[in-house]
């Protein structure tokens, strides 16, 4: 199945739960196993709260997310327009944050690392961050 | 979301439902604050059976409670997390200051 949606929203905390569902629900046709969705579910969130909390820093902007499905395979695209990120190496090393003023993991590109099959992030600064990942949502059984 | 305790003795079970991530730190945040400057335990035990969800702003809202505690010196342990939120755990190494029950 092919399938594919695009999605304007804005950076609200109230949206992560929204996006990491809707994008879960659009992936259930590739009829994947509970913890893949789960996986894809986590990555979004962790994407999603980027957005709002980095880029956005708490202001409201709006993110963009393009999905596709093609076959069993997930491409996710999401996107903001806000500040950029100065150095992406150093944004995806574990537990590397910049908010200093609450307790964070800085674990949100870990986890899409770990979660995804691919993560690809492009960003600058001053005009915002699209972060890329792929997921194949069914695995062959030994 | 939600955040109930109960006390057994000198332990406290803090249950948590629903969803942990963004949308919510600040509550979840501010009522572990609350719960951490209360009377001394002797144990600390998050009770996850109804917690359907977290994200690593979860992991974020418990090191800090982690921490609170630990000046303290009272323990924490960790009960009953769905699949979801036990790979998390261990992904993240929570699991190293917050042991399994």
């Amino acid at each position: 199945m092919n399938n594919r949606m695009l999605l304007k929203i804005k950076a609200i905390p109230e949206n992560v739960g929204f996006l990491r569902n809707v994008i879960a629900a659009f992936a259930v046709p590739a009829d994947p196993s509970v913890e893949t969705i789960n996986d894809v579910k986590t990555a979004v969130s962790e994407a999603v709260t980027n957005c709002i909390v980095h880029g956005y820093k708490n202001t409201v902007g709006e993110i963009t997310v393009d999905v596709e499905l093609i076959d069993t395979k997930l491409y996710i695209k999401i996107n903001d327009t806000g500040v950029g990120i100065e150095n992406v190496q150093q944004a995806m090393e574990d537990f590397f944050t910049t908010e200093t003023a609450e307790e964070r993991s800085g674990l949100g590109f870990t986890i899409m690392k770990t979660y995804m099959d691919t993560l690809k992030v492009e960003s600058k600064l001053g005009a915002g961050t699209t972060v890329y990942l792929t997921k194949e949502l069914i695995h062959a059984e030994c | 979301m939600e955040i109930t305790c109960s006390s057994k003795k000198d332990n406290l079970f803090i249950f948590l439902s629903g969803e942990l991530d963004q949308s919510v730190s600040a509550f979840a945040r501010s009522t572990l604050e609350d719960i951490s400057t209360k009377n001394k335990y002797k144990y600390i035990i998050f009770d996850m059976k109804k917690l359907s969800f977290m994200d690593s702003t979860g992991i974020g809202v418990l090191l800090s409670f982690y921490k609170k505690m630990k000046q303290k010196n009272v323990p924490i342990y960790i009960s009953e997390p769905n699949n979801q939120i036990d790979k998390l755990i261990r992904i993240s190494g929570l699991y190293t200051v917050m042991p399994p029950v």
